[in-house]
């Protein structure tokens, strides 16, 4: 039987329920941002005790279909204002599935002052426990020793670091991933800053005792789940590309494109470009050995692979994963052409807890206002790993780009509802830059990239249709629970779909699927309207509309108007 | 047939920009299957002049055609 648990942290209260209906069917974004609509006043302060936060996991979550563990985490964002829904690989998701739980929701906010409680979820049942107090203001690589040491090592983590104990607006949430490593980041929107308002350091998950799991149909999961392998095999991006270059393959596109943000996006193309793209990263992991490995899975069962550890010179590892977005903001947007210094800042963002993309893009900020000059990688290290010591200069970063621009009176801030762009610039890639715009996640790349379409990118017309069908088509895949890295090899998603039946002895459709991953959307769009997110915030900072980017000529272009094919006007 | 060169960044298969002929009229959609390199087709973006190009786009004699890789950020 699948459940949700509700914790409240003020009263310690749990409850236990079954899921019922539609729920057995979608789970992921479209429960974290059902729940939010349903439960949260969109007016409330996303610190008080009237917002929630929510992990959820898929259908599929607990089980060995690859790329099936993903881990949403979803409350009304201090970053943005509006709803957020922020997913990760790594251990959770697997570990809840493996209980049988759907979604945690964790409700009320303690007294302040309050110790900072650990919640430990396993078979015998859930208790909140007081955090060792030496973890306080400890960065999550020691957290999670201390926390292994104390829990076992069959334990999976999500936890904050120093910058969501201080309630930073890009703190974010980390799990560990299969090997322990806590860099499996729901980073975007602040999260991290909302666990923390809730009194929670870290939610431990053992599933050592679960029960094993019998299947509805165990012969019809077995042969899909086959099925879903020979998809892998089959498609060279997941059986080959991904596997050996990872994400940080895009970087040659979107260079090549002038799409990729170099120096606060003042342009699209990189000089030190082929020192960081995929193929430097790949043959910098073969070269150093050691530790390093370009073929890394994030979660049980993914046979994509597509992360991986990047060694130092003495093949030890700095940092895992180091990917594309994490690239191009710390690196390409901040000026930095050096793998290995990219690499150490990735690190130190994990190790404080804060979104990457967003302290990249805040870094850059700082950079142009005249703090240090672009490519100076040792204040932007240096501005990261202060968050620990509470430095003013690392608090106003980790609160982002936006918060950066305001307090150092910049006008070239590149945001939507707040929050930082991903590696994609909106006059190179127009249907991202439609999704930034109009996401209820804000500038959020994973709500609907539309990098990979053969179309004119830096063409208007059709663009705002490309987004939408992309906004649609990854609400379905983080609704259930999947990697976006699966779409490529599993283009008919009815497979997954006869999945989740052989698991439950249900019969839902696809079109039932898509449905309520639609309807989805639409209580998104609905909380933010509440939360006073309408259409006219659906806007990108407005330095876009008047800058052509140099490289790809492209300047953004659309109107109020032209959203309306995607947002109704709503 | 026109000469075009094919500037292959594919971060799998770098190499560099080389000359083929193609049969004069062909699109962007039908251009990989005209270079004999039809498996790529849903790997590989196809540019010209740094602007990935709608399907139906005509390749013109003396252009080059850049091969890019179909990715998902991360």
């Amino acid at each position: 039987m699948q459940r949700i648990l509700r914790i409240n942290t003020a009263t310690r209260e749990i409850v236990d329920t079954p899921v019922a209906g539609d729920q057995l069917l979608l789970g992921g974004r479209a429960m974290t941002s059902g729940f939010l609509l349903r439960e949260v006043p969109a007016a409330c302060h996303p610190l008080g005790p009237f917002n929630k936060i929510i992990f959820a996991v898929g259908p599929l979550a607990g089980t060995l279909v690859s790329s099936a563990n993903r881990l949403s985490v979803g409350a009304k964002s201090p970053l943005t204002g509006g709803i957020k829904e922020s997913n990760a690989g790594g251990m959770l998701a697997y570990k809840l599935g493996r209980l049988g739980l759907r979604a945690v929701i964790l409700e009320g906010r303690p007294a302040e002052g309050d110790a900072w409680q650990i919640l430990h979820i396993d078979a015998r049942g859930v208790r909140l426990t007081h955090a060792p107090p030496e973890l306080a203001g400890v960065g999550v690589y020691e957290k999670s020793r201390v926390l292994f040491a104390k829990y076992g090592a069959r334990a999976g983590l999500a936890l904050i670091g120093p910058a969501g104990e201080q309630r930073l607006l890009c703190a974010g949430v980390t799990c560990t991933d299969p090997e322990g490593i806590p860099s499996r980041y729901s980073g975007r929107g602040g999260l991290g800053a909302v666990l923390a308002s809730k009194g929670i350091m870290a939610v431990v998950v053992d599933d050592s005792a679960a029960p094993k799991e019998k299947m509805a149909d165990q012969a019809a999961f077995a042969a899909g789940l086959r099925q879903v392998a020979a998809l892998i095999a089959a498609t060279p991006q997941t059986s080959e590309v991904y596997r050996k270059f990872g994400t940080s393959a895009m970087l040659s596109t979107t260079n090549a494109l002038g799409a990729l943000p170099v120096r606060n996006f003042s342009r699209g193309t990189f000089e030190k470009a082929g020192s960081i793209d995929g193929s430097a990263l790949y043959n910098a992991i073969i070269e150093r050995g050691g530790e390093g490995n370009p073929s890394h899975g994030c979660m049980r069962g993914c046979l994509i692979k597509c992360s991986n550890i990047f060694p130092g010179k003495d093949g030890k590892a700095v940092v895992s994963p180091l990917e594309y977005e994490s690239i191009g903001l710390l690196g390409s947007n901040c000026g930095i052409g050096d793998l290995d210094a990219i690499a150490r800042l990735n690190h130190a963002c994990n190790d404080m807890g804060v979104d990457t993309i967003d302290t990249g893009a805040a870094i850059a900020v700082a950079m142009e206002a005249g703090l240090a000059p672009f490519g100076d990688a040792e204040f932007a290290e240096k501005a990261v790993k202060g968050i620990i010591s509470g430095e003013i200069l690392s608090r106003v970063i980790g609160s982002g780009a936006e918060m950066t621009g305001k307090i150092l009176g910049q006008y070239r801030v590149p945001t939507a509802k707040g929050q930082s762009m991903a590696a994609y610039d909106p006059r190179s890639v127009k249907g991202t830059g439609v999704t930034y715009a109009t996401s209820a996640m804000g500038a959020d790349h994973t709500a609907g990239n539309t990098t990979r379409l053969q179309v004119k990118q830096t063409e208007k017309q059709g663009q705002v249709g490309n987004a939408k069908k992309a906004q649609a088509g990854i609400m379905l895949l983080d609704s259930l629970g999947l990697c976006i890295m699966l779409g490529a090899a599993v283009k008919d998603m009815s497979l997954i779909i006869g999945l989740v039946n052989a698991r439950f002895g249900t019969s839902f459709t696809l079109a039932e699927a898509e449905t309520l991953a639609a309807r989805a959307l639409d209580d998104e769009r609905s909380f933010n309207r509440k939360a006073g997110l309408g259409p006219p915030s659906d806007r990108v900072a407005e330095f876009f509309y008047l800058e052509k980017n140099p490289d790809s000529g492209g300047i953004y272009d659309f109107t109020p108007e032209d959203f309306l094919e995607l947002t109704g006007g709503r | 047939m026109i000469p075009v060169t094919v500037d292959c960044r594919l971060v799998w298969r770098k190499a560099p920009p080389r000359e083929v002929m193609i049969p004069e009229g062909t699109t962007i959609d039908g251009f990989l299957d005209a270079i004999g390199e039809g498996a790529l087709r849903g790997q590989a973006l196809l540019a010209i002049d740094r602007q990935i190009c709608n399907p139906d786009r005509v390749v013109r004699a003396g252009e080059t055609v850049m091969l890019l890789p179909v990715m998902c950020g991360g």
